[in-house]
């Protein structure tokens, strides 16, 4: 007999049991200000954030934050065919933000390869202010029926607490994490 | 109102004056009282140490001596704690009380005529506030409230401190004391570390174990700080 | 072996690091506390995680199927194993047909369960744990000591010793940030070289046939990413119905281990990327026969947050190892037993049942419960000799004094059936570092008697 019909066989072996799925979760409140507390959850995770109307106002504050290093976006990477480790800034674009932990939507449809956003140095990530939604319970819902080969919610840059719990940014992802509000 | 005061073992034998007070507050407060007089253990150490299967005999004699009460109350949260999730009787399950549970949630109690001029530290004892719910936990995310509190509020001139970690276990454990030592006696004296850093005069709580391990401890660092079962403040004079 | 009780004396002879292992720990949990006293709902999502959990397990069968089918549909290839030998197996198969002699490896308390570094060491692979905390352990030769805190024993000092061995840092440097970067370099090395990456899997979501992977570091994305194949291991109790039911755990998890408002990353693997291979691994390894037990089957609703360890007021003074087990703490020593009863026979004792671990679960199992559970189990399967030392230690306590020996004939009776050499034995471990209460002049029920 196979493992499979093994387990599977263990688990129908044993006696019925009616337990029913309790059902969505609804949040209790829904948060009045959405971008503001993004914003707070940013500065909590440790990501710098930017308000921007557009890519080309951010562009000053860019460079002040990344004075020295060069900066690619997603279309430089795919077309010129960059050595990732090679990519000290990339900029990409985010789906959506979720209030309550500063994460961010990434789905693989926007990046030039999955690898992108954890192998470059620093990561810069656009999104809109109208697209912030208040609790993961909200974000599930808008990705009903949305499905990404590989996604993920990304809150922060890249960290540890694994030598005496002190905090250190830069573990094995993006070293700093900057989000620009448009 | 039928009521009988459920005496624990050790309370019998070490700690017989927090009976006394269980007793004599009992009856200030008007209830009339009866001490079933072939009571033994509630079958407690057995059953933590993995013998619950041969507590039958200690049940049966709990059973026998209590069976006729509308109220058990005893003056330790974990004797009772352990009636209320083991005894085999439903009767004896749903009647067992613990003093301050009862004076709050039965009696009622809105005055006492006590007096104690000290301060003290509040000695939040596991079995009672997890497991009997006589406090709200600090775990949980809910409104705090404190049965010992409430009546300690009644008590003329006392003044009561919280330690850090407001209910950290203070590691006695049944034969956890014995069977782990080591971690038992540290957790203990980590406690009494805490509740002396608030410069109290006496440790309080509603468990007796508790104390006793406590006193243990604070005894043999040569301690003047002593241990006291809050009936023993609730019945001060 | 040592036993836990023995264990921890040792550990507690260091009281300096007893403090500080105590203290950071607890600080761990205090940043729990404040979190997820931030959330109104917080209570109401426990309550919900459990009920998705208690409702899964009732239809484990139904749902593993739904993955499968769902996850092949995607590409990834499924593997089923019945227990830890046959996981390491599958493993080791799928790494030889693409000869990789080093591959790199995510935190996964499976593969530690399964003890899978030492079975492919054996056989020649190079295995790389890339999580800072598991690197370090990896490098000493040791075992985690926490599931989500791996290094969590170690002090700084202690580290930088070990870098400067392995990893060729400067001596006597022990500067957290200094040391992260050294690994950060060594190990990408690795993450670009590797054949096969290892992941373990938080979630496996039966809907969709997708799983998730929750890290702060990013380690396991940057092996997943790189290598050309990607083996998630995962025990079948990670099943959860529906997508939507990760908003539930992704709130509960962080917020439970680290008082993180999630992960830094929170990945969704669907189907493998173009050219790479994907695999699963559904392992069994006693979760059935614990998913037949009543008083037992909801330990398997653990999603291995840590909150138990951290508020454990033994674990924090008594340190993982002393646990003997990958998964150490309350819900360690609740799982343990099922995998070897006489084994772990000290571990349901471990605890004072004083119930925390059960208060800060986010899928409110009932540990302290079944840890109580498990001591009748043991005793009643008459596991000595910690049975037997227990009653001894136990009752010599309760009846080494006259007083309290001279009680009840019942009692008596008792600790004749039990430990018949106690009456005799004056060996009394209340007595090594505390007074013995004073006996009074009587009893409470001779004073009753008088007083009438």
């Amino acid at each position: 007999m196979s493992s499979r019909s093994e387990i599977l066989g263990a688990i129908q072996a044993l006696e019925k049991r009616e337990i029913h799925h309790p059902g969505d979760f609804k949040s209790y409140k829904a948060t009045q200000d959405l971008v503001g507390d993004f914003k707070n959850s940013l500065s909590i995770v440790g990501a710098i954030c930017i308000e921007a109307e557009n890519k080309q106002k951010a562009e000053a504050r860019l460079s002040e934050i990344y004075p020295d290093l060069l900066r690619y976006t997603s279309h430089d990477v795919v077309t010129n065919g960059l050595e990732l480790e090679a990519v000290d800034v990339l900029e990409i674009d985010g789906l959506f933000g979720v209030a309550e932990n500063g994460a961010i939507w990434l789905s693989d449809q926007f990046l030039p390869n999955r690898v992108a956003p954890f192998i470059c140095q620093h990561l810069v990530i656009y999104v809109a202010k109208s697209e912030i939604v208040a609790t993961l319970h909200e974000a599930y819902e808008r990705l009903d029926g949305h499905y990404a080969d590989f996604a993920l919610f990304l809150s922060g840059p890249s960290k540890t607490a694994d030598i005496e719990q002190s905090l250190v940014i830069g573990a094995h992802g993006a070293r700093s994490l900057t989000i620009i509000l448009t | 109102m039928r009521v009988a005061l459920f005496v624990p073992c050790y309370v019998d034998q070490f700690y017989p004056q927090v009976a006394v007070a269980t007793l004599e507050l009992l009856e200030k407060l008007g209830v009339e009282v009866h001490v079933p007089s072939n009571q033994t253990c509630c079958g407690q150490p057995m059953a933590n140490a993995g013998f619950a299967s041969s507590t039958e005999g200690c049940d049966t004699n709990f059973f026998k001596n209590f069976e006729g009460f509308d109220y058990i109350v005893g003056p330790t949260g974990s004797c009772i704690l352990h009636l209320k999730e083991h005894h085999p009787s439903e009767k004896i399950r749903s009647s067992v009380y613990e003093i301050c549970e009862f004076l709050v949630d039965v009696l009622k109690v809105k005055s006492l005529s006590a007096n104690f001029p000290h301060k003290i530290g509040l000695h939040q004892s596991c079995h009672g506030q997890r497991g009997l719910r006589l406090s709200s936990m600090t775990e949980l995310n809910e409104a705090p409230f404190s049965k010992l509190a409430q009546l300690l509020d009644l008590v003329k001139g006392v003044e009561y401190v919280y330690p850090e970690r407001a209910d950290e276990c203070c590691g006695f454990g049944g034969t956890f004391c014995v069977t782990e030592e080591a971690v038992s006696v540290r957790m203990g004296q980590d406690r009494v570390e805490s509740h002396l850093k608030n410069e109290i005069e006496f440790i309080v709580g509603g468990d007796t174990s508790c104390l006793m391990h406590m006193e243990g401890i604070l005894k043999r660092q040569g301690s003047k700080v002593q241990v006291k079962h809050i009936v023993e403040i609730l019945n001060h004079a | 072996m040592l036993n836990h009780a023995e264990a921890s004396e040792k550990f507690i002879e260091d009281a300096e690091r007893t403090t500080w292992h105590d203290e950071t720990l607890w600080f761990v949990r205090s940043k729990r506390d404040k979190v997820s006293k931030l959330l109104p709902e917080w209570e109401a999502l426990r309550e919900q995680a459990s009920l998705i959990k208690d409702h899964t397990l009732a239809n484990l069968g139904q749902y593993l199927i739904e993955f499968e089918s769902n996850a092949q549909k995607n590409g990834i290839k499924v593997h089923w194993a019945k227990d830890a030998q046959e996981h390491n197996e599958i493993v080791h198969s799928i790494i030889s047909k693409h000869g990789g002699k080093a591959l790199v490896k995510s935190k996964s308390m499976l593969t530690e369960e399964c003890h899978l570094n030492e079975f492919l060491t054996k056989k020649g692979v190079e295995v790389v744990d890339t999580d800072l905390g598991e690197r370090i352990v990896q490098f000493r030769n040791e075992v985690p000591s926490h599931i989500v805190l791996p290094a969590i024993h170690l002090k700084k000092e202690d580290v930088g010793e070990t870098f400067h061995e392995f990893l060729g840092t400067p001596k006597g440097n022990k500067d957290p940030q200094f040391l992260t970067e050294a690994a950060r370099q060594h190990l990408r090395g690795y993450f670009l070289g590797a054949n096969v990456a290892i992941t373990g899997v938080n979630f496996a979501v039966a809907e969709t046939g997708e799983f998730v992977v929750c890290t702060n570091e990013g380690n396991a994305d940057m092996g997943a990413h790189l290598a050309k194949v990607h083996i998630a291991c995962m025990g079948i109790e990670k099943m959860i119905p529906k997508r939507k039911d990760l908003g539930v755990f992704l709130r509960l998890l962080a917020r439970s281990a680290t008082g993180q408002l999630i992960t830094t990353y929170s990945s969704h693997f669907a189907k493998p990327r173009k050219g790479q291979e994907m695999h699963i691994i559904l392992v069994d390894n006693g979760r059935t026969r614990q998913l037949a037990r009543d008083e037992f089957r909801n330990s398997l609703k653990c999603i291995r947050c840590a909150a138990c360890f951290n508020t454990c007021p033994v674990y924090r003074r008594s340190g993982g190892h002393s646990y003997h087990q990958p998964v150490a703490g309350p819900i360690g020593s609740i799982l343990a037993p099922n995998f070897d009863k006489s084994a772990n026979v000290d571990l349901p004792f471990a605890s004072t049942l004083c119930g925390s671990c059960s208060n800060v679960c986010p899928v409110k199992i009932n540990i302290h419960e079944q840890l109580w559970f498990w001591r009748q189990d043991l005793m009643k399967d008459g596991l000595a000799p910690l049975g037997k030392s227990l009653s001894m230690k136990g009752m010599a306590f309760m009846f080494s004094n006259p007083t309290i020996f001279k009680m009840a004939g019942y009692m008596g009776r008792l600790v004749m059936r039990f430990a018949p050499f106690i009456v005799n034995n004056s060996f009394n471990p209340w007595f090594k570092q505390r007074e013995m209460p004073e006996a009074p002049k009587e009893s409470f029920q001779s004073w009753y008697k008088n007083r009438k």
